[in-house]
C-alpha cells in the first residue's frame, strides 16, 4: 500500500465520498471542497507510514478517524489559503420561511432532509461554520479548536454559541412539535 | 413556535452530516492526486538531506562539550601552578642583570621576563595537594664551559614561602631539579632554551649559589611546615540539564524530553547528599490498559485504546551520591535516591471506543497530581574538576516508578543523560 498506485487508487475510490462529505461541510463551494478532499488524499498517501494500527480489531474505524483528521486539516488549510477564516463571523438576517422536516425518518425523503440540514450549516459564516463543525459534528474540544485555528477558547465558545443561535432561528419546532427547517 | 433544544439540534445535524449523499464522482481527480504523490517522491532526496542536516545540527551541540573537555584536558596536561610541580626555569636576578648588560636586545630581555613570569607563583591560590607551591625550583645551568656541570641558581627576589608541607629533601630531589635542556612543559620550552643560551653566553657573570647555600634555603623551608587540611566536606550548587526518554512498561518511546534545573548538595568525604529543582518535560506513550481512567469520569463507559502525550512538571530529587573513584581532578560516582513529581501540565491524546464508535480526542490537565517520592533514581557518572572549586559532570540515569504518576497513574520509567556544572560554596 505504501507506494503502490493500484492500492492507492482503491483506497481513494473507496474513501473519497467520506472525505468529500467532511470537506463539503467546511469549504464554501463544491469545487473547493473537492480540492480540499484531493489535497487531503495527497497528504494521506505521502504520510501513510505515519498511520499506526494500534488496535487490529478496529483498523477501519481508526483509518476513518485518521482520514477525517487529515481532511479537516486540509479543509482548514484551504480556507486559510482562501482567506475565508476570520476569527469572528457575522449573523445572517434573512427573512425566515420554514418547511416541515418532521418526516426525517421517512427513508425516501431522508436524503433530501439531510442535504437541507447540511445546506443550513453551510449558510453559517466561515468562522461560525468552522467552530460548529469542529465542536458539534466532529467532536473537538474548545481547547483543541483554539489550538487548531489559533483563536482563544473564549472566541471558540462565543462563535459556537452564535452559530447555534443562528441555526435555532432556522430550525424550530411548531406548537405541535413538528420540526420546521428554513429552506 | 419553539426553538429546538441544543442537544436535539446537534444530534439531528450530526446524523445529517454522517449520512448526506454527495456526488463524489464529480470531485474525483485521481490524476492530480497521483501526480502530486509520485512526482513529489522525486524530490525526496532533498527532504532526506534536510533531515540529515537537522541531525547534524544536533551533533553541533557536542562542540561546546568538546571545547570544555579540551580546555579541561589542556589544563590538566599543562598543570595548574597550584597543583603541579612549579615551572622549571628560573633565572637569578644577577644573571638576568648581566644578560641585560651584555645583550641589550629587547626581545631577549622580554623572553627572560616571560620566563620569570611563568615561574612566578600565582598569589592567593589555594591548594590541597602536598607539593612545593610558590616555591621556585632551583635552576640547573648546563654549562659545558664550566668545570661544574650543574649549578643551581635561586631567585630570592621572587621567592615565596611554601604553603604546603613538604620536607626539604623532597623539594630538592634530583628528579625535581629542572634541567633546562629537558623542559617539563611546552609553553616554557622556548623561553627556557633562550634563557639557557643567554646564560651560556655570559656564564661568567651569572651568580651561582653553592650547594651549601642551597642546603641553607632547604633548611629554612623545612622549618616552615604548614599542615594541609583537605576540604572534604563542603556545600556545592550548580546547574544541570539533559535529555530524557520516557516509557511506560517498556513500551515504545516517544521523542525525547528534557530536564533543566538547579542542583545543590553537601559533600562529606566520599558521600554527598543532593537535591534540587528540575523543570522536566516527558513524552510518553501507553496502551490504554495501563492508564487509570478512574480519575476521568468521561471515560467511565469508554475503553481507552492508546494514550500518548506529554507532561511538564517540577521534579525534586533527593539523592545520595558516592564517589567510588576519587582522584585529584576527576571522580566516578554513583547516586541513588527518590524523586517527587509535581505535575504542572499533562496533555494526552486518546484513542478510545465509546458507545461502540472509535474516537480520537485530546485533553489537557493542569496541576493534576503531586507524587511525592514516587520515583527511584539510579545513576552513575563522571565528574571532572575544572577549577579549584568548579566541576563538570556527566551523568546517565535511570528512573524507575515506585507508583503511578499523573492523571492516569502511569508507571513512567525514564532513561537519559544529564550534564551539569557545580561549584563549591563558598
Amino acid at each position: 500500500m505504501d507506494n503502490d498506485p493500484k492500492c492507492q487508487k482503491i483506497l481513494y475510490d473507496r474513501y473519497l465520498p467520506y472525505a468529500l462529505r467532511i470537506s463539503y461541510r467546511y469549504v464554501h463551494s463544491f469545487e473547493n471542497a473537492a480540492h480540499a478532499a484531493n489535497d487531503a488524499f495527497v497528504k494521506i498517501f505521502k504520510n501513510f507510514k505515519k498511520f499506526e494500527i494500534r488496535d487490529y480489531a478496529h483498523v477501519e474505524t481508526m483509518l476513518l478517524g485518521w482520514i477525517k483528521r487529515i481532511v479537516i486539516n486540509a479543509s482548514i488549510d484551504f480556507m486559510g489559503r482562501e482567506n475565508l477564516m476570520s476569527t469572528n463571523g457575522t449573523v445572517r438576517t434573512d427573512n425566515v420561511e420554514y418547511r416541515n422536516i418532521n418526516n426525517i425518518n421517512n427513508n425516501g425523503e431522508n436524503q433530501l432532509v439531510y442535504k437541507e440540514l447540511i445546506a443550513l450549516i453551510r449558510k453559517l459564516s466561515p468562522a461560525y461554520k468552522l467552530v460548529f463543525n469542529l465542536y458539534v459534528i466532529d467532536g473537538y474540544t474548545h481547547q483543541e479548536i483554539s489550538n487548531m485555528l489559533g483563536i482563544s477558547v473564549g472566541t471558540s465558545k462565543s462563535n459556537l454559541s452564535k452559530a447555534r443561535a443562528f441555526l435555532q432561528r432556522y430550525l424550530v419546532k411548531d406548537d405541535k412539535g413538528n420540526i420546521l427547517c428554513f429552506t | 413556535m419553539l426553538y429546538m433544544r441544543e442537544d436535539d439540534m446537534d444530534e439531528m445535524l450530526r446524523k445529517a452530516a454522517e449520512n448526506y449523499e454527495i456526488d463524489a464522482a464529480k470531485a474525483a481527480d485521481w490524476n492530480f492526486v497521483y501526480k502530486a504523490v509520485h512526482e513529489s517522491e522525486e524530490a525526496m532526496p532533498g527532504k532526506k538531506e534536510e533531515k540529515r542536516r537537522r541531525f547534524i545540527f544536533w551533533w553541533l551541540l557536542l562542540i561546546p562539550l568538546g571545547w570544555l573537555a579540551h580546555t579541561a584536558y589542556n589544563k590538566f596536561q599543562a598543570g595548574d601552578p597550584n597543583q603541579q610541580n612549579p615551572p622549571s626555569v628560573s633565572v637569578h636576578p644577577k644573571a638576568n642583570e648581566s644578560i641585560n648588560n651584555t645583550q641589550s636586545s629587547p626581545q631577549k630581555n622580554s623572553a627572560h621576563k616571560e620566563v620569570i613570569a611563568k615561574t612566578s607563583p600565582e598569589p592567593g591560590k589555594n591548594t590541597s595537594i602536598k607539593q612545593p607551591v610558590n616555591r621556585q625550583n632551583p635552576v640547573l645551568h648546563n654549562n659545558p664551559g664550566r668545570s661544574t656541570a650543574n649549578v643551581y641558581t635561586y631567585d630570592q627576589s621572587t621567592r615565596v614561602e611554601p604553603s604546603v608541607a613538604q620536607s626539604s629533601t623532597e623539594m630538592y630531589k634530583p628528579q625535581e631539579r629542572v634541567n633546562v635542556d629537558k623542559p617539563a612543559e611546552e609553553g616554557v620550552t622556548t623561553n627556557s632554551s633562550s634563557a639557557n643560551t643567554e646564560l651560556k653566553k655570559d656564564s661568567a657573570t651569572a651568580t651561582a649559589i653553592s650547594d651549601k647555600e642551597t642546603i641553607d634555603i632547604a633548611d629554612k623551608a623545612k622549618k616552615q611546615v604548614i599542615t594541609i587540611k583537605p576540604t572534604d566536606h563542603y556545600f556545592y550548587a550548580g546547574l544541570i540539564a539533559g535529555g530524557d526518554m520516557s516509557f511506560v512498561k517498556y513500551q515504545k518511546t516517544q521523542p525525547p524530553g528534557y530536564n533543566i534545573g538547579l542542583l545543590a548538595g553537601y559533600k562529606f568525604k566520599k558521600l554527598s547528599i543532593e537535591s534540587g529543582l528540575l523543570f522536566v518535560k516527558k513524552n510518553y506513550y501507553s496502551d490504554g490498559e495501563y492508564f487509570d481512567k478512574s480519575n476521568i469520569p468521561y471515560f467511565n463507559n469508554a475503553k481507552i485504546l492508546t494514550v500518548d502525550g506529554y507532561c511538564r512538571m517540577f521534579e525534586i530529587p533527593l539523592n545520595i551520591k558516592y564517589d567510588f573513584i576519587e582522584k585529584k581532578r576527576h571522580s566516578f560516582f554513583a547516586t541513588a535516591g527518590l524523586s517527587s513529581y509535581l505535575m504542572n501540565k499533562e496533555f494526552y491524546n486518546y484513542d478510545y471506543i465509546k458507545d461502540g464508535a472509535w474516537h480520537n480526542g485530546s485533553r489537557a490537565y493542569m496541576h493534576s497530581t503531586q507524587n511525592w517520592f514516587s520515583i527511584l533514581n539510579l545513576s552513575a557518572g563522571y565528574q571532572l574538576r575544572t577549577g579549584s572549586k568548579t566541576s563538570i559532570r556527566i551523568e546517565p540515569y535511570y528512573k524507575a516508578p515506585l507508583s503511578g504518576v499523573g492523571t492516569g497513574s502511569l508507571p513512567v520509567s525514564s532513561v537519559g543523560i544529564n550534564a551539569g556544572v557545580t561549584r563549591q560554596i563558598p
